[in-house]
């Protein structure tokens, strides 16, 4: 087909730009996230246990600051790992 | 007297016997009842540690919910403080200046919804909370 080369060099185009991801929470309207949901915030560590960056997740800066209260509190109280022990 | 809502959450060496456990339970909820109104306390069992304290790989978890002016959980946290069989504890200041029953009431409806996060009742689903047959692995030697 003619235009396939086309929608091919827009897609790639596309996805090379930056995705614009909106916030989980925003989207749940959170007002606060929960430290004690340890099965959610696992999903915002990588496996060595860091926080992953909201670049990566598509956070918002306040979910952000909202989540790594919440992570540091679940560590703190041995839900969530400090440094992965592997 | 201004008062504010608070929970915390305290974690138990795994190896206390019922008695042991029980005089720790009674002596913090008798301080928070004294002092404030204790709105939930829930004992939610022994869960595997995300990493090891003193050893240990499983702890028993606690959880208070209650209103009570600012001064208690003080004196909770020093009474924790000289508990040795304690080995980990968290209060957090979730509201302030509250009324005691509205309070109440939210605290109740938040029940399911916190033990269904923290996997309660479902046995074992990611391997956080860890059923009796399975706590022999705990190390219970001190560190
Ligand atoms: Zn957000």
């Amino acid at each position: 087909m003619s235009t396939t080369g086309k929608v091919n060099v827009e897609s790639v185009m596309r996805a090379r730009r930056r995705r614009r991801k909106s916030c989980p929470f925003c989207a749940d309207k959170v007002a606060e996230i929960d430290y004690k949901d340890p099965k959610l915030l696992r999903r915002y560590i990588t496996e060595r246990g860091k926080i992953v960056p909201r670049r990566v997740s598509g956070v918002c800066a306040k979910h952000q600051r909202s989540l790594a209260l919440a992570i540091k509190r679940g560590r703190h109280i041995a839900f969530l790992p400090f440094l992965a022990t592997e | 007297m201004i008062r504010h809502e608070y929970e915390t959450i305290y974690v138990t060496r795994p190896d206390l016997d019922e008695v042991q456990q029980a005089r720790i339970d009674d002596k913090l909820k008798g301080i928070v009842e004294n002092g404030g109104e204790l709105l939930v306390f829930e004992q939610w069992g022994k869960r595997k540690l995300a990493y090891p304290i003193r050893r240990m790989l499983q702890g028993s978890y606690q959880f208070l919910h209650y209103v009570a002016p600012a001064d208690l959980p003080i004196e909770l946290e020093r009474n924790m403080n000289l508990e040795d069989t304690l080995i980990r504890y968290i209060t957090v200041r979730l509201n302030e200046n509250v009324e005691v029953e509205p309070t109440r009431a939210a605290a109740l409806a938040m029940q399911d919804r916190r033990a269904s996060r923290l996997g309660l009742g479902a046995e074992d689903e990611d391997g956080e909370s860890v059923s009796d047959e399975d706590s022999d692995d705990a190390n219970s030697e001190e560190g």
